[in-house]
């Protein structure tokens, strides 16, 4: 089945796009209606992203690409319940996020949600395996216990980081560090990952490495993959490209 | 604990052991800007305690005319040199018609770098101590320990030590003379525990006015003989005046001139009554008067107001101080706060709550302080330790 996106982004350029997703209908994770997001610019036009109805199963993977300011990273923050949109929902799980309690997205976002970020975002403070299991400090809904730790070091050993579990974040290689950031995207057993540009600060020869150890982590743990990205050269990695603001658009 | 709380110690100790130099200068800086003043006021707390104690227990002091600070702080602490010119026949114009009694004190000697004080059997009498370990001094070179001195030079009963020449050139003063402790006294809290007692005596030898003279010709000491030439006897010069006054030493030690002319430094005086009191203090007014009998209680109220007056002052500074310190210190804490905004983003990104980040940096903050005030408590702990410094300060 293949479902219709459209971004447009208001003057000075207005793009529509057309991309096919796959779904499997027995196994939504996350569905939308059809979304609308707008936010305020001072001194420029508005931004205004529009999303018609996709929907994401269990084990797939998605490209979202797009140039810098065309609404990736807003699209990972409303799929992950950061932002509301205007128009339309966001449904994961069967229920609407727009229609959740503050405390439950949050909720949401702790336990289902997976995160891995261009900057790696990790505690400089913590070690590698205090980073990966860091996720369980921050929500009450997730218990830091013996299971957890052999989850984390299970994860780490699958990203090639089983000897390195306890040395400092600043030791790491930028390949490390986001190999670090896979697991800790993992560790909870999240139903969806989130992916923001994971290869963005890696050289060229890694970034394909991640691309694909984040496709195979994802399938492993069952878990829905979007990946935003600009980066051409890992777009074969995944099962589907979203292409938005771009005025070639882009299907594949 | 529960999970929550547990969680925020990990975090804050994690982050503060991460940036230690950051934490450990900022607990630092916060602790000694409280416990600076903390310590100034309990060290002059402790201070003017111990002082008006000593001053309690002493009623009068006599001396000759001259700086009261160096009679008072001589008599009392044995912190400065009294002014010269009291001898032992001084005290019979305290003892004469019975008004009260008079307990001398001769001081300028050290044994070991400590003071050796000269006095009398009643000294102690007056105070109600007698020692823990060992007995009283009885005779010429014989000593009691404070227990402090005690410690502090490893004496017991028993133990012998070397009363310290005054200087090199100081050839007709102060001459090294054997001291065998006999006894170590309990502490008291006071400038006693601090000193070696020696009866006065010993301290007229240790001056030089009193000796023992060898037998030349029985010497043992090599090289003490020169040679013989015919009845006589040539001795070394070192011979002549022998200053060890071990074995029996009572028979053959003594002293030329009259005792009763022999120096001391001061007296404490205690009358009988309070008219006893009045009729001794107007006895020493007179114009040409040499001597002079002062009230240890007023002499310390006069000082402790002086050195409080400097406190206060000290003490505003210090706290102001503090207030700008830990302005400061928040400032800074706020500001590395604002450099790990993306370390808390994330936590927000990731599902934490507003209130559990602020309960994260607020633990960090309250382990910091934990810290500050431990330097705090300690520099207020320790501070009264440094009590007999002001003492020694007030003393000039």
């Amino acid at each position: 089945m293949k479902t219709p996106v459209q971004t447009t982004v208001k003057t000075p350029v207005q793009t529509t796009v057309q991309t096919p997703v796959q779904t499997t209908l027995d196994a939504l994770l996350v569905e939308t209606t059809n979304i609308v997001f707008r936010r305020a610019a001072e001194g420029s036009s508005d931004f205004e992203l529009r999303v018609p109805a996709f929907a994401l199963s269990a084990g797939a993977s998605l490209a979202v690409r797009g140039p810098s300011g065309s609404g990736k990273s807003t699209l990972l923050a409303l799929l992950s319940g950061e932002l509301l949109p205007l128009e339309g929902e966001v449904r994961a799980q069967g229920r609407s996020l727009s229609e959740m309690s503050d405390a439950a997205r949050r909720a949401y976002r702790a336990t289902s949600v997976g995160q891995v970020f261009q900057t790696f975002e990790l505690v400089a403070s913590l070690d590698v395996l205090e980073n990966v299991l860091l996720p369980f400090r921050l929500h009450g809904a997730l218990v830091l216990d013996d299971a957890a730790r052999a989850r984390a070091l299970e994860l780490l050993g699958r990203v090639g980081l089983a000897d390195k579990s306890r040395r400092p974040i600043d030791r790491l290689s930028h390949g490390e560090r986001q190999r670090v950031a896979i697991a800790r995207a993992l560790v909870t057993r999240p139903s969806l990952v989130l992916a923001d540009e994971p290869t963005g600060n890696l050289d060229p020869a890694l970034k394909r490495v991640i691309a694909e150890l984040l496709v195979l982590e994802a399938r492993a743990a069952n878990a829905a993959l979007v990946v935003a990205t600009h980066d051409e050269s890992i777009l074969g990695s995944f099962g589907a490209v979203l292409a938005i603001g771009d005025a070639h658009g882009g299907t594949r | 604990m529960t999970a929550l709380p547990r969680h925020a110690v990990f975090l804050a100790v994690r982050s503060l052991r991460h940036s230690w130099r950051r934490s450990l200068l900022l607990a630092l800086v916060l602790g000694l800007s409280l416990g600076v003043p903390l310590a100034l006021t309990s060290l002059l707390e402790r201070a003017s305690t111990d002082m008006r104690a000593r001053a309690a227990v002493s009623p009068l002091v006599l001396g000759a005319k001259g700086s009261e600070s160096d009679l008072m702080f001589g008599a009392l602490f044995f912190a400065a040199t009294p002014p010269r010119g009291l001898s032992m026949q001084d005290l019979a114009r305290i003892e004469g018609d019975g008004l009260g009694q008079a307990v001398p004190i001769a001081l300028g000697a050290t044994a070991q770098k400590t003071p050796v004080v000269g006095t009398t059997i009643d000294s102690f009498d007056r105070r109600g101590v007698r020692p823990t370990s060992g007995t009283m001094f009885a005779t010429i070179g014989e000593c009691v320990a404070g227990a402090d001195a005690a410690r502090a030079l490893g004496l017991a009963p028993g133990s012998r030590l070397y009363t310290d020449p005054a200087s090199l050139s100081d050839l007709a003063g102060v001459y090294p003379l054997e001291l065998t402790v006999t006894g170590v006294l309990p502490p008291t809290g006071t400038p006693d525990d601090g000193v070696l007692f020696v009866d006065l005596r010993t301290m007229w030898s240790i001056r030089g006015l009193g000796h023992r003279h060898d037998e030349p010709a029985e010497s043992e000491t090599p090289g003490a003989l020169i040679g013989q030439d015919g009845e006589r006897t040539i001795a070394g010069e070192a011979l002549a005046i022998e200053r060890k006054s071990a074995g029996g030493i009572a028979d053959d030690f003594h002293f030329h001139g009259d005792p009763a002319t022999f120096p001391i430094d001061a007296a404490l005086v205690y009358p009988g009554d309070a008219k006893a009191q009045a009729i001794l203090l107007g006895r020493f007014t007179g114009k040409d008067e040499t001597l002079q009998l002062a009230r240890p209680d007023q002499f310390i109220e006069r000082v402790l107001e002086r050195i409080f007056g400097v406190g206060r002052i000290l003490g505003a500074v210090a706290v102001a101080t503090a207030v700008l310190v830990m302005l400061v210190a928040a400032l800074a804490f706020a500001l590395s706060i604002r450099l790990r905004a993306d370390e808390l983003a994330l936590m927000r990104r990731l599902g934490a709550s507003r209130g559990r980040v602020a309960m994260f940096l607020t633990t960090e903050a309250a382990l910091l302080l934990a810290g500050a005030l431990a330097i705090t408590a300690t520099c207020a702990v320790a501070a009264p330790l440094l009590a007999p410094l002001v003492m020694r300060m007030a003393a000039g």
